[in-house]
């Protein structure tokens, strides 16, 4: 599992060094980016296997760019979403593997990771 | 027994030729041609007077009397004939009609103009003559304003309008019916016609007029005044309402945006709290201890900042002005500024000007906070920031510029709005409310505030009406 390369996509500053932590100690190998257009182009590079981002980014809904980006890559992609505006529904519907809510179990990641890779 | 007559009288004989006439029927041949005494052909062309002379012969033959009327041989006067034979000849006794005829013919016009505004027009039009002395009206004006007896009476006068008393059968508290009234006088004496919008109380109640006034001038004089109101209430209400509508849908998009963005970064404090509080059960070490420390109180402070920004939201509009000179304001705020950037942003304050503006000390604090702490972070916390205040037009001008790479084309246009910023600025101690607020506040004074930005950096213009300055220099300080 810790060979899966996984992209991470959260602006907000508390939260990114949060989940840097924590993808340390459960050992995966996660390249953390604060910005959409970072984001993108890490996906364009092929350099990942799998996607987590924040659905609100930039103050924008702009986590939509990098899922539609990344399931035109035939990634997975996990939305981690703390949104009242976006239903899961339409999430799933333009191609989420997952919708997670915010606060979830940071704990959980390693799991969540696996589910959604082999899923 | 004619001799003696005051009367205008001929007498023609069977050739219609002019046998006598006396004095008065003379005047009127030499005051306006003569009439009568002409041959039956010289009006073949022109039929005017072809019935008088077929009269003269018909009475001529068979001694009926008859009246006709006819006309000068330069039609400038217009006669009423009573012809009577008498013997072989015919006795014309003429009367000058010209200014009866003249009188009927404007009574004609006039109730021709008046058919035509009452059957025509659902406007409300008062026509007032002052060369005749009348006031016309239609149907709709009187429905709305009343039948403007009081104006016709005065208007038979002769006396000039301004002396008028104002006779609405109307209760007009404000005098706005005299306003309009004003209107009309300006239009007769200035000659300018008056096209505007003016509310008026009416015997419907208050309603909403398109007014055009103008003088009316005919044949190069001036003869009176033509007003007509087209009530517009209804479409003005219509569009109030839309107003009020769209109003209310973009303060309920505001409310939404604004639910949306606090839900957002509380959602992402709680997550950042509660994923720390899991880390540290699970993995109770020194180095994970520091980080959820130094995490924790960075979202707690961001959560005072937020609460805080969010209660001034709730507070704009309702606290105290007080006249406040904004040099010594910003001279005095400045090492408070200078903390907020911290060292290594240089803030510089120049001024050519001492204006007095009224508002509330504490938002004036806010405002400058929200600026520079924002330009120190468009800098990185590194470089300068300078604030320059001057009066212009009537307004402080407050500039506070930073040399910055400038703002993201796609943020600019939308900058003022609550948490348009990316949460990477809010991490860094923004809230995503500060510039929502700067504008929030100077809409409150009266004021705004716009933002020009380049790769060379970005600089807010705020504009505050000025309630009183010692020097209000318009030139910008250098």
């Amino acid at each position: 599992m810790t060979g899966q390369r996984v992209l991470l996509v959260e602006d907000d500053d508390d939260l990114r060094k949060l989940l840097a932590l924590a993808c340390d100690l459960n050992g995966l190998s996660a390249c953390l980016v604060s910005d959409v257009d970072e984001a993108l182009a890490v996906i364009e590079a092929d350099h990942v296997d799998l996607v987590l981002t924040d659905l609100n980014v930039g103050g924008d809904h702009d986590g939509l760019r990098v899922l539609s980006a990344g399931v035109e890559r035939g990634l997975p992609v996990v939305v981690l979403s703390a949104s009242v505006s976006f239903s899961d529904k339409v999430l799933y519907q333009m191609g989420a593997t997952r919708v997670v809510a915010k606060p979830f179990d940071v704990l959980a990641l390693p799991a969540l990771i696996e589910e959604v890779h082999n899923a | 027994m004619l001799l003696g007559t005051s009367a205008a009288v001929g007498i023609l004989d069977e050739e219609l030729r002019l046998k006598w006439a006396s004095r008065p029927y003379l005047e009127l041949l030499a005051a306006g041609g003569d009439p009568l005494n002409r041959p039956l052909t010289d009006f073949a062309g022109r039929g005017a007077n072809l019935p008088f002379y077929e009269a003269v012969e018909a009475t001529l033959a068979d001694g009926v009397r008859r009246t006709v009327r006819n006309y000068s041989g330069d039609y400038q006067k217009v006669f009423d004939n009573v012809i009577t034979r008498s013997g072989d000849s015919v006795v014309v006794e003429v009367t000058d009609a010209t200014s009866t005829v003249q009188a009927e013919e404007q009574e004609r016009l006039a109730r021709s103009a008046q058919d035509a505004i009452t059957e025509h027009m659902q406007e409300a039009v008062v026509m007032i003559d002052f060369q005749q002395g009348t006031v016309l009206t239609n149907q709709p004006c009187v429905d709305t304003f009343g039948d403007f007896s009081w104006l016709r009476d005065f208007v038979a006068t002769g006396r000039p309008l301004a002396e008028l008393e104002l006779g609405f059968p109307i209760d007009d508290p404000e005098g706005r019916l005299r306003k309009s009234f004003e209107v009309g006088l300006r239009v007769m004496q200035t000659g300018e016609p008056f096209r505007g919008v003016l509310e008026m109380p009416t015997l419907r109640g208050t309603r909403v007029f398109q007014v055009v006034s103008s003088r009316w001038e005919h044949d190069g004089q001036t003869r009176g005044l033509i007003d007509i109101k087209t009530d517009i209430t209804d479409a003005v209400t219509a569009q109030r309402e839309l107003e009020t509508q769209k109003q209310e849908l973009v303060s309920l998009t505001l409310v939404k945006h604004f639910a949306q963005g606090v839900a957002h970064d509380s959602g992402n404090v709680a997550q950042v709290v509660k994923g720390y509080a899991q880390l540290l059960q699970s993995n109770p070490t020194p180095e994970v201890l520091n980080a959820a420390v130094e995490g924790l109180i960075s979202v707690a402070q961001r959560s005072v900042r937020l609460a805080h920004d969010v209660s001034e939201v709730a507070r704009i509009g309702e606290v105290s002005s007080t006249p406040i000179r904004l040099n010594e304001l910003i001279s005095l705020h400045l090492p408070a500024l200078q903390r907020t950037v911290g060292e290594h942003v240089q803030v510089s304050f120049s001024t050519s000007a001492d204006p007095v503006v009224t508002a509330n000390e504490g938002q004036l604090h806010s405002i400058l906070d929200n600026l520079c702490e924002n330009a120190a972070r468009a800098m990185n916390w590194q470089g300068s920031t300078d604030i320059c205040l001057f009066v212009a037009d009537g307004r402080a001008i407050l500039q506070v510029g930073d040399d910055g790479p400038g703002l993201p084309d796609e943020l600019s246009g939308r900058l003022f709005e609550p948490f348009s910023s990316s949460a990477s600025s809010r991490a860094a101690g923004g809230t995503g409310l500060g510039l929502y607020l700067v504008r929030e506040y100077l809409k409150s004074l009266h004021g705004d505030v716009t933002v020009a930005t380049s790769p060379a950096g970005t600089t807010f213009t705020l504009s505050i009406p000025v309630t009183h300055g010692e020097d209000e220099s318009p030139e910008a300080p250098r």
